[in-house]
């Protein structure tokens, strides 16, 4: 059924909800995949993660899991989220504008040819701290579908 | 060895009908299903680990009736578990801390997703799950 690779489908998420508008006014471009942006040897403080009182408000996104359809060339994937704040009530706007960002969206085809048919945060709202640096965050989990194959 | 039911769980599943219990245990075996599927990171043999303790429960509406745990023991009913005023029957599977943490990731460690894997891992063989406890208890019922 595979013709090609499976398409990635986490660059097109992130790039769209660095896109999001009241998400930008939160965290900029920081929405991250995988890990937090590091800091930077030449630029201190540049990096995602600082101690207390010089927190940031970031996002960073994991593919918790995204196996292909055995029918149809899809994905039902799931990603999972945490959104950090400068305290526990900026990290649950950047849940909730993310949540905002992702919840039920209509279906889009990006010029790579990948199709996101839809996207819904299926699961989260946790507050919790960091164990490291006891930043506050939210975690969730976002349900991805989208195809596998480039949509022609 | 697991232990028995508790006299709260065997009277909860005296009061029910036979059909709905039969269903329930088929949830049950899912969610049972779910946490044995789990190779919890660092658990032995690969390290002594953390994320020791998996578990499950089950409810009918806002009755208790099954749960378990891979150390034997029966688990807490999460507080964001919601039952009261409940209708349907409802389970619950997962472990406990830090396992969200593992799950989801940290500041410093990148997410070590293991749960939802398993949980995938069952989905597929749901139906077959379901089917052979939910005729079980069916058989016994005559």
């Amino acid at each position: 059924m595979l013709t090609a690779p499976m398409l990635p489908f986490l660059g097109s998420l992130i790039v769209e909800l660095r896109n999001n508008t009241d998400l930008r006014a939160l965290v900029n471009v920081r929405v991250r995949g995988r890990h937090p942006a590091p800091e930077s040897p030449d630029s201190p403080g540049s990096g995602d993660v600082q101690s207390r009182g010089s927190y940031k408000n970031y996002v960073v996104l994991d593919i918790l899991s995204a196996p292909p359809d055995p029918y149809l060339p899809v994905t039902f994937a799931e990603v999972g989220a945490r959104c950090y704040g400068t305290n526990e009530e900026v990290a649950w706007a950047v849940w909730g504008a993310l949540v905002a960002a992702v919840h039920d969206t209509e279906a889009r085809v990006k010029a790579s040819g990948l199709g996101i048919y839809k996207t819904k945060a299926v699961t989260g709202g946790t507050q919790e701290n960091d164990p490291d640096n006891d930043q506050p965050f939210v975690t969730g989990s976002i349900s991805v579908i989208a195809t596998t194959q480039v949509v022609t | 060895m697991a232990k028995k039911r508790s006299a709260r769980v065997v009277l909860n599943r005296r009061a029910v009908g036979q059909v709905e219990l039969a269903l329930a245990d088929g949830v049950n075996a899912v969610a049972k299903a779910i946490v044995l599927e789990t190779n919890a990171p660092d658990a032995e043999p690969y390290g002594e680990g953390l994320v020791m303790r998996g578990g499950w429960i089950t409810y009918i509406a806002d009755k208790k009736i099954d749960g378990g745990g891979t150390d034997g023991r029966q688990p807490k009913k999460p507080r964001a578990f919601r039952v009261r005023g409940s209708e349907v029957i409802s389970a619950v599977a997962g472990w406990g801390f830090p396992a969200g943490f593992k799950e989801l990731g940290t500041n410093k460690m990148a997410a070590e997703p293991f749960f939802a894997p398993a949980r995938d891992r069952v989905i597929p063989r749901i139906p077959s799950i379901m089917a052979k406890n939910v005729a079980y208890r069916l058989a016994r019922i005559g």
